[in-house]
């Protein structure tokens, strides 16, 4: 776990602080700007956003990872296979699909560190994210599980595994490269 | 079919702007285009403004704004097309002026993206792929999914992150002669390696900054151009192209697909010859957030082969002087990516130039009288492709 998480947490409370201060002495939420020192109304709404994503079409996912399973969808019609999964077939219109398994040996395609990182990943540690193309006939975009990118390469073979993601303690999947004839 | 011909331009400095509110900007940038054009306020009977938001705090950013300039209550819209909201907010005014439902419409492109700390831009830009697959559970950023871009061209044509630096040395460059770029220094090949990475392999000097700033055109249709000005320039083709969301099923990640097409539709309307369309033409602006992005721009324009975009920048063949000048006023990369805004202040770019009054040191030689603005959306998300001419 990174404490750049919460350093930042610890900016935020000073800046807070000082806007309190501001607004006792003169009534006003107004800071100063630390390059130009044009005023700036520091907005008094905060507005926290989460959403409540519907899954049922792709319950089966969900269940497959409880199993430690990765699995996609296929159309019963045209064939058609689909990771991520979805319920229904954009080739053929139909949504008579069927649940597989992901069990094949991936090869990367390409990676990236990330080190800059979006307000809710900041608590993590720099993270290492991978496309990887599977023989089933689809890539998959997921982290993977090294802890630089010099020990990766175009075509490194990779499985994919369920891993319970901390601190948030939720069930999804990650790239893990495996050693030629594992 | 008649083409729509821009008749005023607008456009603020580009910058970390914070003695101007959203309104402001857009006012300074529309009057500006309004007296350039000769039009009136009560002129203008459509407004269409190119803006993405959620950073900023106007949600209703075409009544906002029509409010602030005074405008006569007429139509108005917000359009999204990510990063190539600008030019999709171009099309729509141009769709309307030569299918006749507009006399004279005005394009505004703005964005305000420093109302918000850094890491909730960088948050928001990064959720701008697919939601659920992409950022919930991977935190995928927009120099990240470029950085996968480039990881990849890099290991299959064999450039290397000194090849793609050369592309932020031109574009600072250029932006040290525009007073309104973001940055105004020169860097050094070496300036780029030394920059921290943001997603490796790419680096700070990679990145376009996050950046204010607001421009604006007038247009009118081909027939009425000339009743306002001596200097219109018609919009001859816009080609519009759009992407997976998930970049997980592209077969590629080399170029765009998405820009292809576009490319192909706007040379196809516009009479370019697909096989060599820079001999076509004086000038390109290309969509360069990252450096990676404009050597893949070279490849799906055709301006060159597939995995030699990088050899045609480190020759300065893309400076003015070289096959085609490519972003004479910067770039995303040094002028600023004010992701609304960006495609309508290609087309400011590309008029000026087409007039011959771009500041001196870049201007371009007018020889054929036609330019090309490439605007991008996303990562290859939405593609849009357009030729203009004098
Ligand atoms: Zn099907």
């Amino acid at each position: 776990m990174s404490d750049r998480g919460s350093k930042i947490d610890e900016f935020i409370k000073l800046f807070l602080n000082a806007i309190e201060v501001e607004k006792s002495r003169r009534g006003l939420p107004l800071i100063t700007d630390e390059k130009t020192n044009d005023p700036l109304f520091f907005d008094q709404r905060e507005l926290r956003l989460r959403y409540l994503l519907p899954i049922k079409g792709i319950e089966d996912f969900f269940e497959g990872l409880v199993k430690g399973e990765v699995r996609y969808t296929r159309c019963k019609r045209c064939g058609r296979k689909y990771f991520p999964p979805q319920p229904d077939c954009s080739s053929c219109g139909t949504r008579e699909m069927e649940w597989m398994r992901i069990e094949g040996t991936g090869e990367l395609l390409t990676f990236s560190k990330v080190v800059v990182k979006p307000t809710s990943y900041l608590h993590y540690d720099d993270y290492i994210v991978g496309v990887a193309r599977f023989p089933e006939g689809f890539n998959v975009l997921a982290w993977v599980r090294a802890s630089d990118v010099s020990e990766l390469e175009m075509g490194t073979p990779v499985r994919i595994e369920v891993e319970r993601r901390q601190p948030e303690n939720y069930l999804t999947y990650v790239l893990v490269p495996t050693k030629l004839g594992d | 079919m008649e083409s729509a011909a821009v008749i005023g331009v607008g456009i603020t400095r580009y910058g970390r702007i914070t003695d101007r509110s959203f309104a402001e900007i857009a006012f300074e940038a529309a009057w500006e285009a309004m007296r350039d054009a000769g039009v009136d306020r009560e002129g203008v009977d459509l407004l269409v403004v190119g803006n993405v938001g959620g950073w900023s705090s106007e949600p209703l950013p075409a009544v906002t704004i029509s409010e602030y300039l005074g405008l006569d209550g007429n139509g108005s819209m917000r359009v999204e097309a990510a990063c190539a909201s600008g030019s999709a907010a171009i099309k729509v005014a141009a769709d309307a002026v030569t299918s006749g439902q507009s006399e004279v419409a005005m394009v505004i492109g703005v964005e305000r993206m420093n109302e918000s700390p850094v890491t909730n831009v960088v948050e928001l830009i990064g959720r701008a792929g697919n939601y659920f697959w992409e950022f919930e559970n991977f935190g995928l950023t927009f120099p990240a999914y470029y950085a996968l871009y480039a990881n990849s061209y890099m290991q299959i044509y064999g450039a290397k992150e000194e090849d793609l630096a050369e592309v932020a040395v031109k574009n600072h460059y250029y932006g040290s002669l525009n007073p309104k770029a973001y940055f105004r220094q020169r860097v050094t090949v070496d300036d780029v390696m030394k920059s921290r990475y943001v997603a490796w392999p790419l680096k700070l000097l990679d990145c376009s900054p996050i950046t204010d700033g607001a421009a604006a055109l007038i247009v009118t249709s081909e027939g009425k151009a000339r009743e306002f000005t001596d200097t219109p320039v018609y919009i001859r083709s816009i080609g519009t192209g759009t992407g997976t969301s998930n970049i997980s099923r592209r077969d590629d990640l080399l170029g765009f697909d998405a820009v292809r097409k576009a490319a192909r539709e706007a040379y196809r309307r516009a009479g370019i010859d697909p096989s060599r369309p820079h001999r076509q033409i004086d000038l390109a602006l290309v969509h360069d957030c990252f450096t990676i992005a404009e050597v893949m721009a070279y490849e799906d324009l055709g301006f060159v082969r597939r995995g030699e975009g990088y050899m045609l920048v480190k020759e300065h063949q893309t400076y003015i002087g070289g096959i085609v000048p490519v972003n004479t006023d910067g770039g995303l990369k040094a002028k600023g990516h004010p992701i609304g805004a960006t495609g309508v202040g290609m087309a400011v770019e590309v008029v000026k130039q087409l007039r011959r009054a771009a500041d001196p040191q870049r201007q371009v030689d007018v020889r054929n009288g036609v330019a090309l603005t490439h605007n991008v959306g996303g990562t290859g998300h939405y593609a849009y492709v357009a030729i203009y001419s004098i």
